[in-house]
């Protein structure tokens, strides 16, 4: 089947991308104007039918995210893309905001119609400054046909400043804010006291991408690609060991190993030309080996089967000359780096793991690895503690990825 | 006020008036739950985790000091999942920090069967003492980061937000902005981070001092109430005697005006008689 | 903008965020503008702000300690942040620092994944991404940024 292309533009496009002539071209000027038309319940019921799932990590059903703010009290709501994309690996929204900024912005617009909210917020990675550039031109360009601001709904672009945990959805809230990008304990859900303590729609840019095309078209169309229970594509960010990295548009539910090896997805595998395995979803992700590679779909429930989710859409494929503790202890690293602090297992659990990795004791002290790791998942505040140590558990349970010569640090730490 | 709800405590039922937290419920069954962070008079900072309970349908573990309880929870305070997030919480905390002067820290070791090398050996939080003024002491090698201090200074006490918690991961920290000492900072010195920090990491200089001469015995120590006398707010203080010496004055916690927070005029003045003109720093 | 140099950095700081809402939630965006303007926040820049924004000094110190990116390095280096994560590394960007570090008026440092790891060794260069970064058209973007 290989690549499909809805969410990134079409190849054969004529417009440029910040202009408002994409918006036609693409439909997304009809798509804002149906939603108008068809009232705010209706577009709602329409995102539930779709079955769109957030693309940021989580895969929340879209549809009840927006009927509960809509339907929770307070005048003031807010509407929030995330563009933090910080976590290792990632890079789709990325390539999504170079490609078609335009697509996530009227997916905003709508949102914030649908739920209420006057004013929205883009918090994207400080990293990005050429995308946040080309996000505020085209903020600019829908302010100029009267989409944005005035008596609609107006737009804020937020810079964020190197921390990947402002990506995480309260954490984000106290940046905007301006307090210390810690998370907060939930609940209360950000769907009732987000931003400001006010009721707030936060979606990744791949999610509000996803409305766009949607009520560009409807949901019959939208349902024509993925599975039944997972509807819809999915960009994947692919790098490492293949032929071609960088970020496809693929069917949920198509083979794994196929995204590897089509021609017009990643081309094969590169370096040492054998799989070893993949980190699938980031950081925070899961080891598959080269045998499950070959008999998983990308889609959440046969992942799970393998303890493994799509994450934020990272596929890191590593042939086999990769030590995979060497890559464990640099995500161990990230861990270490990025946690905000806040929480005991988390702010001193990240720091032992990686003291224990890089000393290379990680098949010697497996048992404290791992009760270490289960405290870090069950009494970490937030999803970055409490997913840090997945990668590691998922190598552990995979004893065949197992070197006989293991050293952290052998690739130069 | 009125609405009751009823939950489940390691299968008792317990009946809690609505915006009860699950400790508070835990408390009312005589189950006892560990804390570090917590404390009465503070908004929950749900930093240290030594409080978790399992909650029957929910993902991940649950801090019992800030979740209020729900009709028809299902908790559970003993599981081998809650007994392993005690445990390593507790260890990883001993593997930082100096927990002397500890008394909760000590207890959950204690009652987690903590084994406190198993994580030691690595970065740990020793640091030199910071002795910058006249009344209080940071021996921050003891801090837990427990928020305590920073949110008695702010918004739930004092309102003066002289320290933070500043830098992140592992290295973050109480302070007061560049590392500068106290005098330079805001801080009004009314010692009610002292009041509420569970670790000794901020203590009061005599108490330190006395501690560090192995003259501190709390068992000779005498408290005294009376009301303090330099205003008309009528803040109880409690003043604890040693040796015929006045060596420490607190407020009650429960006390309906004070809280447990004074300013420095009555936690201090006891050394400083003139203190009006004399900024005891 | 007219900012006079000769003013105290309190009315200076006052008129480079001139056009800011002197609100809680704007300090960020004026933490970046001052670092955007002076090249680096400093203990001083971060009192001006205090005095100009209403926020508690230690407060904003928390903020601003908190975030990776703000610049404290005085003299306007050029800051150079070199991809040294997992993707990055397999294709030897750890090797990058130490040809940079001979560079007068650069600042090296490693930085987590910059989301480029399609396109690695990946490396910041004051704000400007380098893509498929070597020694060479680094040292080519560092020049470009110096002279403008
Ligand atoms: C540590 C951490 C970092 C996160 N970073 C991002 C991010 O950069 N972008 C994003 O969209 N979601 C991120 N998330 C997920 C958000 O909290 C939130 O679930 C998401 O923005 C919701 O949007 P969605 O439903 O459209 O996926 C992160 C979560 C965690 C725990
Ligand atoms: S889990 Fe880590 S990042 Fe999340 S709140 Fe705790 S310390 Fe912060
Ligand atoms: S003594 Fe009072 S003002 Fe000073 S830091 Fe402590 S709480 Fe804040
Ligand atoms: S100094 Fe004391 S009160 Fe403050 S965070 Fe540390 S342990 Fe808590
Ligand atoms: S006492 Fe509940 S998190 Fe510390
Ligand atoms: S690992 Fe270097 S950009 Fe992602």
């Amino acid at each position: 089947m290989g690549e499909v292309r809805r969410l990134l533009p079409q190849a054969d496009r004529r417009s440029v991308a910040v202009s408002w002539d994409r918006v036609v071209e693409r439909g997304f000027d009809k798509a804002y104007q149906r939603v108008l038309d068809m009232g705010s319940e209706a577009a709602i019921a329409e995102v539930t039918a779709s079955g769109i799932m957030g693309r940021g990590g989580a895969a929340f059903p879209t549809g009840r995210k927006w009927d509960s703010v809509r339907s929770s009290p307070g005048t003031a709501k807010y509407v929030v893309m995330n563009a933090d994309e910080s976590e290792l690996g990632t890079f789709k929204d990325r390539a999504l905001l170079e490609q078609d900024p335009m697509g996530p912005l009227i997916g905003l617009l709508i949102a914030a119609h649908c739920v209420g909210a006057r004013q929205a917020y883009c918090y994207i990675r400080g990293e990005y400054r050429e995308v946040e550039t080309a996000l505020s031109q085209s903020i600019d360009i829908l302010r100029k046909k009267g989409w944005v601001g005035g008596e609609t709904v107006d737009v804020e672009v937020r810079r964020g400043a190197g921390a990947y945990i402002a990506g995480e959805e309260t954490a984000l809230f106290n940046s905007i804010e301006g307090k210390r990008p810690e998370p907060r304990v939930k609940p209360p859900f950000p769907t009732v006291k987000g931003l400001f303590g006010a009721p707030t729609l936060i979606q990744n840019v791949e999610t509000l991408a996803n409305i766009a095309v949607l009520f560009a078209h409807d949901v019959a169309w939208f349902r024509q690609y993925g599975t039944p229970a997972t509807p819809g594509t999915k960009l994947v960010a692919i790098s490492g060991h293949v032929n071609r990295p960088g970020v496809f548009e693929v069917p949920f539910g198509v083979p794994l190993q196929e995204i590897i090896d089509a021609d017009d997805l990643a081309g094969g595998i590169a370096g040492t030309g054998h799989l070893q395995a993949v980190l699938l979803g980031g950081a925070a992700g899961t080891f598959l080996s080269s045998a499950e590679v070959a008999e998983v779909p990308l889609d959440y429930g046969p992942l799970a089967k393998h303890g493994a989710s799509i994450g934020s859409g990272a596929v890191m494929v590593f042939d086999d000359s990769v030590d995979l503790a060497w890559v464990v202890t640099k995500l161990a690293h990230f861990f270490a780096d990025e946690s905000c602090g806040q929480c005991v297992p988390c702010r001193i659990g990240t720091r032992r793991v990686l003291e224990i990795l890089r000393d290379g004791n990680t098949w010697q002290r497996e048992s404290d690895l791992r009760e270490l790791g289960l405290a870090m998942r069950d009494a970490s505040i937030c999803g970055l503690g409490q997913t840090a140590p997945m990668a590691l558990l998922s190598m552990l349970d995979r004893p065949y990825l197992r070197r006989v010569e293991m050293k952290g640090d052998e690739h130069g730490e | 006020m009125g609405n009751r709800i009823t939950l489940t405590i390691d299968g008792q039922s317990v009946s809690v008036a609505e915006g009860t937290t699950v400790h508070a419920a835990c408390e009312q069954v005589d189950t006892f739950v560990p804390t570090l962070c917590w404390h009465e008079n503070l908004s929950p900072a749900n930093a240290c985790r030594a409080c978790v309970v399992e909650v029957k349908g929910s993902r991940t573990l649950v801090a019992s000091c800030s979740r209020v309880a729900e009709e028809g929870m299902v908790i559970e305070t003993s599981t081998p999942r809650v007994a392993n997030a005690r445990r390593v919480v507790a260890e990883l905390l001993t593997s930082t920090t100096d927990y002397s002067t500890a008394p909760e820290l000590l207890d959950l070791i204690e009652m987690s069967s903590a084994d406190t090398r198993r994580f030691a050996g690595g970065a740990s939080w020793e640091q030199p003492v910071k002795d910058d003024n006249n009344l209080y002491i940071r021996d921050l090698s003891k801090c837990i980061l427990c928020y305590r201090c920073v949110e008695a200074c702010g918004d739930d006490a004092q309102n003066t937000f002289a320290i933070t918690v500043a830098g992140r991961g592992f290295d973050s920290r109480i302070d007061a902005g560049f590392g500068r000492t106290l005098p330079e900072s805001d801080c009004v010195f009314c010692g009610n981070c002292v009041a509420v920090c569970p670790t000794g990491a901020l203590m009061e200089k005599t108490e330190w001092t006395l501690r560090s001469e192995n003259k501190w015995d709390d068992n000779q120590i005498t408290t005294t109430e009376t009301i303090c006398s330099y205003c008309g707010v009528g803040c109880q203080l409690s003043l604890h005697v040693l040796d015929n010496q006045i060596v420490k004055v607190s407020s009650p916690m429960d006390h309906p005006v004070t809280h447990g927070m004074l300013c420095v005029k009555g936690r201090y003045g006891y050394q400083f008689v003139q203190v009006e003109d004399h900024m005891p720093v | 903008m007219a900012v006079n140099t000769g003013m105290p950095l309190t009315e200076r700081v006052a008129a480079v965020v001139a056009d800011l809402p002197k609100d809680r939630s704007q300090l960020l965006p004026t933490l970046w503008r001052l670092a955007d303007h002076f090249g680096c926040l400093s203990p001083s820049l971060l009192a001006a702000v205090s005095e100009v924004m209403h926020i508690p000094y230690a407060e904003i110190y928390g903020v601003a300690s908190f975030y990776a990116l703000l610049p404290w390095d005085p003299g306007q280096p050029v800051i150079v942040r070199v991809c040294t994560d997992v993707m990055c590394s397999l294709k030897n960007s750890s090797e990058l620092p130490t040809v940079l570090k001979d560079h007068e008026g650069v600042v090296v440092k490693e930085s987590p994944c910059l989301g480029q790891c399609d396109l690695g060794p990946a490396a910041l260069v004051g704000s400007r991404v380098v893509r498929n970064a070597t020694p060479g058209n680094l040292a080519a973007e560092i020049g470009e940024m110096r002279h403008g």
